[in-house]
């Protein structure tokens, strides 16, 4: 007789498997307080139509990608500080690329798959509120939009995981 | 994860045992010998107030300091330490463990009594923290 675990099985893919990195000045940084993370893909697409097909001829040409999260400030912490200085000085164009790498920790152990990739910085909203534990933290809305090809490499993380090195693919 | 429970519970008692003005030395769970006595306990788990991209988890554990006492000034000590844990802030919990505040959930109340004259007083607490995630 089938045991109810034999039947049936649930192992949804656990929120913090995908850790985002940002390259600051003072090395690679892992992007903590994120709140909410949004991963949007926008299809960039090549449509026909010939004369002698009934229907429209589709061909996918690229993925442009769109990170939108949202962010609890934390004092003192180096990717946040880096991020509110672009805010700060009011930066703009070129200023304002950054380098993301997504890690994804679920494959085991270090070096991770990962891929990096600089994106603009578009900060939305910077409000004071509080965070989960009702303590007083100011939450920073923004966008990261894609502004280059991704790099396939692997990522070795420190044992804490505050900081990583990014190994590029040779062929990538 | 009650590993993290226990070290929590454990890190509050010493801090608790740091209170100058402690009537009695306080125990994890039950009273000690002798009048006044104090006890640390802990609820049997704690509450995910909040979870983050990154895997940090924000958890809420409530406890309560109870004294044992007969007469003397029970509530007024009760209050002096809820005044020691709002002047000195959160304790250290150790690798891996955050403490982010100490709220007070409630004033002191007595909470329990006998005809011998022995009270029982008690202040609920809640200590917030984040547990940060773990990569190895």
């Amino acid at each position: 007789m089938k045991e109810v675990g034999d039947i049936f099985t649930f192992n949804p893919s656990k929120s913090g498997d995908l850790l985002l990195y940002l390259g600051t000045p003072g090395g690679i940084t892992l992007l903590r307080g994120i709140s909410s993370l949004k991963i949007e893909f926008s299809p960039v697409e090549h449509v026909r139509r010939y004369f002698d097909e009934v229907e429209a001829t589709a061909d996918l040409v690229g993925i442009h990608s769109r990170i939108e999260c949202e962010i609890e400030l934390l004092s003192g912490e180096p990717a946040h500080e880096y991020l509110l200085g672009m805010i700060k000085s009011g930066s703009a164009g070129d200023a304002v690329e950054v380098e993301l790498y997504i890690v994804d920790i679920s494959a085991g152990s270090s070096p991770y798959p990962c891929r990096r990739r600089q994106y603009s910085f578009i900060p939305r909203t910077l409000c004071a509120g509080s965070m989960g534990a009702g303590l007083p933290a100011y939450t920073l809305a923004c966008e990261f939009k894609a502004r280059s090809l991704a790099e396939c490499g692997a990522a070795a993380l420190s044992p804490d995981g505050q900081t990583m090195n990014f190994y590029g693919a040779p062929d990538s | 994860m009650p590993i993290y429970t226990y070290r929590t519970a454990a890190a509050l008692l010493d801090y608790i045992n740091d209170w100058p003005d402690r009537p009695a030395q306080a125990r994890l769970g039950s009273y000690g010998e002798g009048l006044p006595a104090l006890r640390l306990l802990p609820s049997s788990g704690a509450q995910v107030l909040k979870r983050y991209a990154d895997g940090t988890v924000i958890l809420s554990l409530p406890f309560t300091v109870s004294l044992r006492a007969r007469g003397g000034s029970p509530i007024a000590s009760l209050d002096a330490l809820a005044g020691y844990i709002q002047k000195t802030g959160p304790p250290y919990l150790g690798e891996g463990l955050c403490a982010l505040a100490v709220e007070l959930c409630e004033p002191p109340q007595r909470t329990g009594s006998d005809v011998s004259g022995l009270a029982e007083y008690s202040l609920p607490l809640s200590l917030i923290y984040a547990i940060s995630p773990r990569f190895e």
